[in-house]
């Protein structure tokens, strides 16, 4: 063992003592020294790889390391860097999990370079997600599906994140400060939650009949609360603006009749949200409700509630997450609706219509701290919301898990 | 005291529900059957969570059949407990006092005695969805009891209950009722229960009764090859009634035993005897 030791450390030495004495030495000697030093350690690390006798570990250690040489090395020419990151390999090796950053690490930092943050910090992050979930006995063939799923998420997300990534908060301030920008946000907020108010009030009625009967024409019922995912949201603007546009018969009549304007009002917007809105809610309220087993609301019926009472104190509060991630989603979609808006309400200005206009008039570095707003505020409104959901009963779950 | 008249019910083409009977005050009637063979129909019939389509349902003389579950006043036991998850174990005992608008004091009064009744002191802290078979099944009668019901209605009370607790919750079955002299309805497959606990017993096949005494009666003379079998009395059974092809050896779940009046008849007479306490 020693023998060996000593042979491997000689051998290290008359390489770079070959490499220091040669014509054109591609490396400074001070360089040369250190990456000795750091070759020592390196080797010194890669003996327990030895001691274990696994060869195809040895080979695997190996190879990652002439991975490294010739990406930072002979293609980057980063010296320096290449020191630091064989260190660190040489110490993380023998941790798999931690081997799992620092190739996360290595391809953010030194190959996606420009994008190193947004693609450190999600891939980092499916990493942390796949070896927790894998920490039980797991079939590897679901861990690959997650893996693969998880990446394909990243994917989808990049453009976000990477647009998030580029304003500083000082530009993010000073669009922040502009009357007519916080007016939008503030407008797209306010409509979205009365959106959302008004699919509630019809939707979970409905939603709760849909789950609990049967009756001929159901399916075609379940069609029809589709229906607005399926058209064009322009074509939804056009429809809206036919119906109640200030031309039509019904607009003209509610104008002159009752004093209601709709196109081109807040009332507009919210009724394009609406429309937009309601199959999310309708749709994930119906899951819920039928989660919760007919047992329960007949035992509350045989214990003396009435249909409304087995309702409120039974159906409603445990069909309550399901209901909520419903209202979530609603107020999200309302939020992000633009097509039919621009069309059929285009002012009072939402933070999506702001954004385009801005767009079109000063070009994208005009626009693009707007749309970050947005998206923050979105993004963060949408984590409390899914957060909030944690207060409510957890009995949806739990009765699953007991069927 | 509870008077099923010429129930009937389709459910779907190859099975119907064909019942009268009439359970007595303060027994405890056991109704026997393979799974399938429609009893559990029956007793959701008898607490109006099933439909039916003919006949009538009185409970106490008074005709139950167009009133909804909450108004019959029947304490109904699930097969699957069906206790509420979103609710503790004092909140299922209450359900039904809370709908009743009853003050905290009345409520906690009537839950105490409920509590002391079966014992369920050690399980009040504890979250519903860890309580045991026999632990829920306990919570559920309780809660079945709470507002004071005339009629206890219990589907396969023991059937999802590791053994011992089985016997035990068998004994406490045997206690509230004598206790508490409710009239009982006891729907099992099982007739080492129907043989522990019953007054009287009825054996269902293919959504009608084919048998219906009292249990000694119907455990050493059963009226058919398929009570016998399903009895496992093994004794000399009579030959089969005038139109039974014995069809029910099959093991499908059928009956083609015509089903006449006159039997109906003669259970009825049979049943104002008074019911032997077990």
């Amino acid at each position: 063992m020693i023998l060996r030791t000593i042979i491997a450390v000689l051998g290290l030495a008359a390489f770079h003592l070959v490499v220091a004495l040669m014509p054109s030495s591609p490396v400074p000697l001070a360089t040369n020294i250190v990456l000795f030093a750091a070759n020592l350690y390196v080797l010194y690390c890669a003996r327990f790889s030895v001691r274990t006798g696994s060869s195809s570990r040895v080979a695997l250690f190996a190879l990652g390391y002439f991975l490294l040489f010739v990406l930072v090395l002979v293609i980057l020419d980063r010296e320096s860097l290449f020191i630091l990151l064989i260190v660190v390999y040489a110490s993380v090796f023998h941790v798999p999990y931690l081997l799992g950053y620092f190739v996360i690490f290595v391809l953010s930092f030194v190959i996606f370079q420009p994008y190193s943050a947004e693609t450190f910090i999600p891939l980092a992050l499916v990493y942390a997600l796949i070896v927790q979930a894998g920490k039980k006995r797991t079939s590897p063939f679901v861990l690959l599906c997650l893996g693969v799923g998880l990446f394909f998420l990243v994917l989808i997300l990049f453009p976000l994140l990477h647009l998030s990534m580029l304003d500083s908060p000082r530009t993010l301030g000073q669009a922040f400060g502009r009357e007519d920008v916080r007016a939008a946000i503030w407008t797209s907020i306010a409509t979205s939650s009365v959106a959302t108010a008004i699919v509630s009030l019809f939707g979970v009625p409905l939603a709760y009949a849909l789950a609990r009967l049967r009756f001929r024409g159901q399916r075609f019922v379940e069609t029809l609360i589709d229906l607005p995912i399926l058209v064009p949201q322009s074509v939804v603007g056009v429809a809206l603006l036919t119906l109640l546009g200030p031309g039509s018969p019904l607009g003209r009549a509610l104008e002159t009749h009752f004093d209601i304007q709709i196109a081109g009002r807040f009332l507009g917007v919210v009724l394009a949200q609406v429309f937009v809105s309601s199959p999310f809610l309708i749709k994930t309220a119906m899951t819920a409700f039928e989660g919760v087993p007919q047992h329960l609301e007949d035992a509350a019926r045989t214990l003396g509630a009435n249909g409304r009472t087995a309702f409120w104190r039974v159906s409603l509060p445990l069909a309550s997450r399901g209901v909520v991630v419903g209202m979530v989603l609603a107020w999200a979609r309302s939020i992000s609706e633009f097509g039919s808006i621009i069309l059929f309400a285009s002012s009072p200005l939402t933070a999506p219509i702001l954004v385009h206009t801005e767009f079109a008039k000063a070009g994208i570095s005009e626009s693009r701290p707007i749309a970050v707003l947005l998206l923050l505020i979105c993004l963060w409104t949408f984590v409390l919301l899914q957060f909030g959901q944690s207060l409510l009963p957890k009995a949806l779950q739990r009765v699953r898990g007991l069927r | 005291m509870i008077t099923v008249d010429g129930v009937k019910q389709n459910f779907g083409e190859s099975f119907s529900l064909d019942v009268s009977l009439e359970v007595l005050k303060k027994e405890y009637l056991v109704l026997l059957g393979p799974s399938g063979c429609g009893k559990s129909l029956l007793l959701g019939a008898i607490a109006g969570i099933v439909g039916i389509a003919e006949g009538a349902i009185a409970v106490d003389g008074r005709d139950v059949s167009d009133e909804p579950p909450e108004r019959r006043e029947i304490g109904y036991v699930f097969q699957q407990r069906a206790l509420f998850p979103h609710l503790s174990v004092i909140g299922n005992i209450e359900f039904s006092l809370r709908i009743r608008k009853l003050s905290p004091a009345q409520r906690k009064e009537r839950v105490d005695e409920l509590v002391q009744t079966l014992d369920l002191a050690p399980l009040l802290d504890r979250p519903v969805p860890t309580l045991s078979g026999g632990e829920s099944q306990k919570v559920a009668i309780a809660r079945a009891l709470a507002p004071k019901p005339q009629i206890l209605l219990l589907d396969e009370p023991l059937s999802l209950v590791d053994h011992n607790s089985r016997l035990e919750l068998q004994d406490e079955l045997k206690r509230i009722h004598q206790d508490l002299g409710i009239t009982t309805l006891h729907v099992t497959h099982n007739r080492e229960e129907a043989q522990a606990l019953a007054d009287r017993c009825a054996v269902m096949l293919g959504g009608r009764i084919v048998q219906l005494g009292k249990r000694i009666e119907v455990f050493s003379r059963p009226n058919c090859i398929f009570v016998d079998r399903f009895l496992g009395v093994g004794s000399e059974t009579p030959p089969p009634a005038p139109g039974c092809s014995e069809i029910c050896l099959a093991g499908n779940g059928q009956c083609d035993r015509p089903y006449s009046s006159e039997q109906v008849a003669s259970e009825k007479t049979q049943g104002d005897e008074p019911a032997e306490k077990a």
